[in-house]
């Protein structure tokens, strides 16, 4: 849909014209159904949370300015009604400590190259699951930066408006997940290339890469 | 510049968020330091691997039937006021 279309549908909505906002709906529903996804990582409360974002958006279109994308500010609802879901998980989060550690610069860089290992190429499957580990494991307010910015592309600037968050906020947010996450990965790669040589299942290439 | 500072300004590098000479300055220091290129390599790795991960999932049909229901209703009871 169009930024022109959208506008036009979003005015028509707003002066209570249901079939516009049920158009808005289907133009939309899947990018917030898949962001609840991500954040919540379960079918049932990403519907929920779909549901939740939709009914707020419905009651408050009156108040939309038209200043973002009809989308992003839905996204902006999405999250925030995440945000609230996600006070409930009880799994096990890294610390803020885990966290300033990981992008500690004095550590970080002190990283094999793992780009050419190739149980890096070969158990993607294996490391996907390890990485939607990681990225869960993230504190909320880590996730939420990680997942809008990281994955869904949107810019910082964007991201800190969607949150409430100032742009350095953000910045350290993604900053040290993404190096947290860089770490786990690469800790797991090593892992893997230790048990390689216990084990004497010795590839040639692996070593030669 | 020292490999820490790159270290430190290297998602800022990534997002573009930074005065171009100082950009320039993290870009010429890559292009030589072997360490700090692992660095950036393994960062954009992880990002791009992180995309990966997730699948568009399509709505499921009952999931979306009860948003427009719920829709409804609240547009009922607005007409009713």
């Amino acid at each position: 849909m169009g930024y022109a279309e959208e506008k036009q549908l979003v005015e028509k909505a707003k002066s209570g014209d249901i079939k516009a906002f049920e158009q808005l709906i289907k133009a939309t529903s899947s990018k917030i159904y898949n962001l609840g996804l991500k954040l919540l990582r379960n079918k049932e409360d990403a519907a929920d949370l779909m549901q939740e974002t939709y009914i707020k958006a419905y009651e408050h279109i009156g108040s939309f300015k038209g200043n973002s994308a009809f989308s992003t500010w839905l996204y902006r609802i999405a999250t925030n009604l995440a945000l609230m879901k996600m006070r409930k998980d009880k799994n096990k989060k890294v610390t803020v400590e885990q966290l300033k550690e990981a992008s500690n610069p004095s550590m970080a860089r002190e990283m094999p190259d793992w780009t050419h290992n190739p149980a890096y190429h070969f158990r993607k499957q294996e490391l996907k699951d390890l990485l939607n580990n990681a990225i869960d494991s993230l504190p909320r307010k880590y996730k939420s930066v990680f997942v809008l910015h990281d994955i869904e592309g949107f810019p910082i600037a964007e991201v800190a408006d969607m949150l409430s968050l100032s742009e350095p906020a953000v910045k350290t947010r993604s900053h040290r997940s993404r190096l947290y996450l860089r770490e786990k990965l690469s800790e797991h790669l090593q892992n893997k290339e230790k048990y390689k040589n216990l084990t004497g299942i010795k590839n040639r290439n692996y070593y030669e890469m | 510049m020292k490999c820490e500072e790159i270290c430190r300004l290297i998602s800022d590098y990534l997002d573009n968020e930074l005065d171009r000479d100082i950009h320039e300055e993290i870009r010429r220091h890559l292009a030589e330091c072997e360490k700090c290129k692992v660095f950036l390599h393994t960062v954009e790795e992880t990002l791009f691997f992180s995309r990966e991960i997730y699948k568009i999932e399509k709505v499921p049909a009952r999931a979306i039937e009860r948003v427009y229901c719920e829709i409804r209703i609240k547009y009922q009871k607005k007409k009713g006021k």
